[in-house]
């Protein structure tokens, strides 16, 4: 699985030519956000916001090609849904981790 | 890149479709619109079902791009509420599912939804997917407008359709169908469609369907449907088609014509019957002849053709309306068609015309009591306006084959004979007799020629000068009629005058002899070629026709003539016919202000004391009088005492035919007043009567009459 899917990535670009970054960029700005909120929501127990924003950020993800990072948001939505999960503190450090290694090879795309 | 074809999504050109985007995943939701813009859609976003709900409120999207999992409504939700409200089934709602979720893409549909398109999304193939989704519901809707269009076509068209399955005898048939035969539509038999057809012609069409159906060959077929009383008129179309290899259907269109067919019976009707009388009209009377001579040939008999003129018809037109006269015509073409005999064919053939043929007659005497029942049918009185009315009628008759074998004949033969009876005084019968053909022949085409030259203008007026005989001043003209027919050039008043007389045709012409005079002279007053004299030949219907005075003073006054200006000719044998009216005319002419003189003087009744009596301001020396003065001697005595006994009377004179000097000079010593003849100048139209004036004029050093 790649960090970020190629294919998606130039079929996209392909399509909408440079306003494939202002994509990204909306993602840059808003994963942040949701992964802080959640951290909230972890610490205050409310695991459903937290099933619902993984979802939210997952789908996004997933449509721009950013794999393992959705990937690692659809893990902690349906371990959440099944009740596997209690704890999900663990969960967003890997979202974070994931997401940061998905900034960096946008970055790098963005630089060619 | 969007390509330029990707741009053009669906079959209704132009307006730009309407996706709605319903997505709580902002930037999956910009994704979308990004992309679909960039295809030439316009997107509206919503973030949840009740923004979308809202939306839909006030608008129609052409489809709806729903994501299934979203806080608070969930997309299969949305979509139940969606199909709840509104009515548009078309509507394409195309669910956004997880690619891992089976159940939910059976759910989706199961809440309404028309498609899927799993997460992640397939970029290239979002629009393209919504291309064929919207191009399908287009085709859908274009097919239901089309069935609706072809039913209300169909309705209108009293067009019904009926079929049968060959392979499984499986009876189809539409509600106008069923309509249209008067029976449910859940018939299983085709012969149960024909229940209200009539036993002959349903084993007839019962036969040529099942023919139809053996030999898988079209047929074609009308027949009658009796319905609550009403007979209605069906036609059937039917073909045998091959709907799949092998699975033959007997396809049938089957339309109410009845509308159709009793019009064409009613234009068939009018187009044969007289709308009056409702008797048959000439088309029919001569169709009718052909049948009849084919018989009356067959029997070596004769055959008979009358036409019955109505004596004095015009008058009750003129004196009791044409209401009225409609009313008597109706009454004896009632009355005359009761009259039965086997073959008799009655038609009005013209306005006051009945045309009758009788086939099969074998004698003269026998067409005689034929003819001699129609007059006593005729003879009863018609009680029209609580009063008897008496009608007679010319009758003329003419016989196949003595007068004639084909129709014109016939009918120009009758029709002569008829009128050779008006003019006998009417209420009696002639048969044609074709020795007097020739005369009456040329003489009826005259007066058809006369008829058509008013209507077509073929009549002109010519001015001959009128000289003064001492000042060689062109005083006036005498105007003459002149008939320029197309093909037979110039015809001569003294050929068609006559005729026109007879046949009461004289004064339409005479109106338009003086109405041309006084417009010429009105012309000449304008434009100073002179303020001439015209002297206009009156006939006697004109002279005696009451409203003359009245018309002529019309015409001065319209005109912004001077009366004496015009001046009337009568001849002596005019004058003197009734002489104390003729008396009175004059007199009535002479007061206001009008001249009158007498043409033709000496050729007649010659009576001096005539002249004396009669207030005539001018006389006109005849021809004849003038030609006896000639080189050899002769003096012209008569001319020389007409002229002295006027000159004491105080009568102006004009001597008429002058041709040579001789006569000039002899006349001008003579004392006469003015000269009209070929010496000075031929009748001629304006245009060159004109130019006459001004050459003359400059010859003799002379300027207009004022």
């Amino acid at each position: 699985m790649q960090v970020l899917d190629s294919k998606v990535v130039s079929e996209l670009r392909e399509m909408l030519d440079d306003e494939v970054d202002e994509l990204f960029d909306e993602l840059i700005q808003i994963v942040p956000q949701t992964l802080a909120t959640m951290t909230e929501c972890a610490a205050s127990g409310d695991l459903k916001s937290i099933e619902e924003k993984a979802h939210l950020i997952k789908g996004s993800a997933s449509n721009l090609g950013v794999m393992v990072f959705a990937e690692a948001c659809r893990q902690l939505e349906e371990g959440l849904r099944a009740g596997d999960i209690s704890e999900p503190a663990a969960h967003l450090l890997i979202l974070n981790d994931t997401f940061a290694q998905a900034v960096v090879e946008i970055k790098a795309m963005a630089e060619l | 890149m969007a390509t330029q074809a990707d741009k053009i999504p669906s079959l209704d050109q132009g307006k730009k479709k309407q996706i709605l985007v319903v997505d709580d995943d902002n930037i999956t939701r910009l994704m979308i619109n990004k992309v679909l813009s960039k295809s030439g859609y316009e997107i509206i976003e919503a973030i949840n079902g009740k923004e979308a709900l809202n939306f839909l409120v006030n608008n129609s999207p052409d489809l709806i791009l729903l994501d299934v999992m979203m806080p608070g409504m969930d997309g299969y939700e949305v979509c139940t509420e969606i199909r709840k409200q509104l009515d548009d089934d078309s509507l394409p709602i195309i669910m956004l599912t997880g690619l891992e979720d089976i159940a939910s893409i059976e759910k989706s549909f199961e809440v309404g939804g028309s498609d899927f398109i799993t997460k992640p999304i397939s970029w290239p193939l979002l629009s393209q997917r919504i291309k064929y989704v919207l191009r399908s519901k287009d085709i859908y809707q274009q097919f239901i407008e089309k069935e609706r269009q072809l039913l209300y076509a169909q309705n209108i068209a009293k067009l019904g359709y009926w079929g049968i399955e060959l392979n499984t005898s499986t009876l189809t048939l539409t509600q106008e169908a069923a309509k249209i035969f008067g029976v449910r539509d859940d018939v299983t038999r085709f012969e149960g469609l024909f229940v209200h057809v009539d036993g002959t012609e349903r084993e007839q069409l019962q036969s040529q369907i099942q023919q139809a159906i053996n030999t898988r060959q079209a047929y074609v077929a009308t027949h009658k449907v009796v319905l609550n009383d009403d007979e209605r008129i069906i036609s059937h179309h039917g073909d045998v088609v091959e709907k799949t290899p092998g699975e033959y259907c007997l396809a049938v269109t089957i339309q109410d014509i009845t509308e159709r067919v009793r019009n064409e019976e009613l234009i068939r009707y009018k187009t044969f019957h007289d709308d009056l009388t409702e008797l048959p009209n000439r088309l029919y009377f001569n169709d009718q002849f052909m049948r009849n001579i084919k018989d009356t040939i067959a029997q070596e008999k004769l055959l008979s053709i009358m036409f019955i003129g109505l004596d004095r018809f015009k008058k009750i037109n003129d004196s009791l309306g044409h209401m009225a006269g409609d009313q008597v015509l109706r009454s004896l073409a009632l009355r005359l068609s009761a009259y039965d005999y086997p073959g008799l064919f009655i038609s009005r053939y013209d306005s006051d015309v009945f045309a009758v043929q009788i086939p099969n007659v074998s004698s003269i005497e026998d067409i005689e009591l034929h003819v001699e029942k129609f007059q006593s049918l005729l003879a009863e009185p018609l009680i029209m306006m609580g009063t008897e009315l008496y009608m007679s009628a010319s009758i003329g008759i003419s016989i196949f084959p003595l007068d004639g074998e084909k129709i014109d004949e016939l009918l120009k033969h009758a029709d002569m004979a008829m009128h050779a009876a008006s003019k006998d005084g009417g209420n009696q019968y002639q048969f044609s007799t074709r020795g007097e053909d020739e005369q009456a022949l040329k003489h009826l085409t005259l007066e058809r020629e006369i008829r058509k030259a008013i209507k077509a203008f073929q009549f002109e007026v010519y001015y001959q000068p009128q000289i003064n005989a001492r000042t060689m001043a062109v005083v006036g003209a005498e105007a003459l009629l002149r008939w320029i027919h197309p093909e037979q050039g110039f015809i001569s008043p003294d050929e068609f005058i006559p005729v026109a007389e007879e046949v009461g045709l004289i004064n339409p012409i005479g109106m338009y002899v003086l109405e041309s005079v006084c417009e010429t002279l009105a012309k000449w007053n304008e434009n100073g070629l002179g303020k001439f004299r015209v002297g206009i030949n009156l006939s006697a219907a004109q002279f005696r026709d009451e409203d003359l005075v009245a018309f002529v003073r019309t015409l001065i006054l319209v005109m912004n003539l001077k009366p004496e200006q015009l001046e009337l000719e009568i001849t002596e044998r005019i004058a003197v016919s009734n002489f104390e009216k003729s008396v009175a005319v004059l007199n009535q002419l002479k007061e206001i202000g009008v001249k009158t003189s007498m043409d033709d003087f000496g050729t007649g009744y010659s009576s001096l004391s005539y002249i004396q009596d009669l207030p005539i301001d001018t006389l006109k020396i005849d021809r004849a009088f003038v030609k006896d003065i000639n080189d050899a001697g002769d003096h012209g005595e008569i001319a020389k005492a007409v002229i002295n006994m006027c000159a004491s009377m105080g009568i102006h004179t004009i001597a008429e035919g002058v041709e040579t000097d001789a006569q000039y000079q002899h006349l001008k010593f003579n004392g006469v007043d003015e000269i009209q003849g070929w010496y000075f100048a031929k009748a001629m139209p304006v245009k060159e009567f004109e130019a006459f004036v001004y050459e003359h004029n400059e010859k003799y050093g002379l300027t207009a009459p004022a």
